[in-house]
């Protein structure tokens, strides 16, 4: 990770309270999945890529396109090709009659899909797993525990697989020489050993987790959050944007008719105000970053 | 004691949400007739998950009982990891199964949930990862219940069930194509994505096969003999 990476991670959303950082993902998300209407879905995959192209940088978002494009397409297409629903129809393939509406459908429900897959890369930049761990470890205290220690056992499993087959390479057990057979019959014997030792030596750290008095009083987290006047402005804000959701998917608002003959919502005032509400949450982490990226210039 | 009185009844509040609140919203949901299948799907395979860690949670499970788990856990995803380059050919299933047995079908959830969790942190989170960690956790559970019942003692039978978790493993990641991806549900569209799925999911089932037949009887017996040898989970 480079320090300008580094910088991003450390900096807009991220330094919110991890409540209000993971409510902001909830809010978003369940918005973008609530609405099958192509306004909700565009603005939400255009704030998403402005989100991504600032925190995560032009690389990766270039491969989330990659990754996610064909992705759309599949569902753009796949939907005219099951669904045969809608009035205005265009072409057949093998019998299969196609309609205009169920392509309107797809493309609508493939930007929603782009547009969660993309919230989703923002979201491991912004939530690390510590944060996971922290709002999880107040709900679900064992199993925040559980996915902690697992994750922590990954880096010191794959060093002790290079000790083990160091050591074994000096009694003839090359898994990188030898037939296949052979290369096999070692592999299997570092896993194998590698079970013993990583079983034994869990046992014992629980062992001396309650010598050392886990379980008895609450856990402390490895970084210190606190809930300030910011986060609570910040979380009040998302709290009311996403009571704006709530009330455009109750009053209908954020659903769109496509079947028999697709008809496209109409543009008042009232439907004004609750998209420009929908555009401000999603775009909202955008603004904070580039302001904090402005300033960063300015004192720099 | 005043703090744990308080913790266990946050939980029991969670699970009486969990189990009558969560799904009388969801069949007024559905009553509403609202199209909307990938919210509802998605809410669905959160329910079908939380319950169970919410069970697990009330245990007040001593350190000891679980540490095995994330070990098994850790080691599927390392696995998983190891052999990404090959598509479709992961180990995490076997690793699964074989816990499972030994454990039973409760850990087995765990260690299948926890597995999906840890190792998408690594390969990436997305809207597939309840999917993913309630699939791996029922194939866990489901393991851990005809181990139970001795009925994967025979090698045989553990292949076979080990062939089958590939295609299972498949159908229920289609639920989750099929409910994001469609205006109409239909079985024929259903069938058509697990067509679809068919090679890849035997690829899966025939990589669960091969470790299951490399690795059941070692490990198994290292992990029973932990068991014995440190009295975990005496039931």
């Amino acid at each position: 990770m480079t320090a300008e990476n580094q910088r991003k991670t450390e900096s807009g959303l991220a330094l919110y309270h991890p409540i209000v950082s993971f409510g902001y993902f909830i809010a978003v998300i369940a918005g973008t999945l609530l609405f099958i209407h192509p306004f909700f879905a565009y603005a939400s995959l255009c704030c998403a890529i402005v989100f991504s192209a600032l925190i995560n940088g032009k690389k990766t978002l270039l491969a989330t396109v990659g990754f996610g494009f064909p992705m759309f397409l599949m569902v753009a297409l796949a939907n005219p090709l099951f669904n045969h629903h809608g009035a205005t129809f265009l072409f057949y393939i093998e019998d299969n009659p196609v309609t205009l509406e169920s392509f309107i459908y797809g493309i609508v429900s493939g930007g929603m899909m782009f547009a969660a897959v993309v919230w989703f890369t923002c979201y491991n930049t912004v939530v690390s797993s510590d944060k996971f761990l922290y709002i999880f470890g107040k709900i679900l205290p064992s199993i925040a525990l559980i996915v902690s220690m697992t994750l922590s056992l990954i880096p010191r499993l794959l060093s002790q697989v290079k000790v083990i087959a160091d050591s074994q390479r000096t009694l003839g057990m090359d898994w990188k020489s030898g037939s296949l057979k052979q290369r096999v019959k070692s592999g299997a014997r570092i896993l194998s050993i590698l079970v013993s030792w990583a079983l034994e030596d869990a046992v014992t750290t629980a062992d001396s987790m309650r010598a050392r008095g886990y379980g008895q009083h609450r856990r402390s987290n490895f970084s210190i959050f606190r809930f300030g006047r910011r986060d609570a402005v910040m979380l009040a804000a998302i709290v009311l944007l996403f009571g704006a959701e709530i009330y455009t998917y109750a009053s209908g608002r954020g659903t769109m008719i496509f079947y028999p003959t697709a008809v496209w919502p109409e543009i008042n005032a009232a439907n004004l105000m609750l998209y420009g509400a929908f555009f401000a949450l999603g775009i909202l982490p955008s603004l904070i970053q580039l302001k904090e990226d402005r300033k960063w210039k300015q004192l720099k | 004691m005043q703090k744990p009185l308080l913790k266990n009844l946050r939980t029991k509040i969670m699970l009486v949400l969990v189990v009558l609140v969560f799904p009388a919203a969801l069949a007024a949901f559905a009553l509403s007739g609202s199209k909307n299948y990938a919210l509802i799907s998605f809410a669905m395979v959160i329910m079908a998950i939380v319950p169970f860690l919410m069970l697990y949670e009330m245990k007040k499970p001593q350190a000891r009982e679980w540490i095995p788990l994330a070990v098994m856990a850790a080691i599927a995803a390392v696995g998983r990891a190891a052999f990404a380059a090959l598509p479709h050919f992961k180990p995490v299933s076997a690793i699964i199964i074989i816990t499972a047995m030994t454990f039973g079908p409760e850990a087995g959830f765990l260690t299948g949930a926890v597995a999906a969790l840890a190792s998408n942190l690594f390969f990436g989170q997305g809207p597939w990862t309840p999917w993913q960690m309630f699939a791996w956790g029922l194939i866990g559970f489901i393991a851990g219940m005809l181990g139970r019942h001795n009925l994967l003692k025979k090698k045989w039978q553990l292949l076979v069930f080990g062939m089958f978790t590939g295609y299972l493993y498949g159908w229920i990641l289609n639920v989750w194509s099929a409910t994001g991806f469609m205006y109409e549900l239909s079985w024929q569209a259903y069938i058509g994505l697990c067509a679809t799925s068919f090679v890849p999911d035997t690829v899966h089932g025939i990589s669960t096969v091969l470790f299951l037949w490399l690795l059941s009887d070692d490990w198994g017996a290292k992990l029973r003999r932990i068991k014995y040898k440190f009295g975990i989970l005496a039931s």
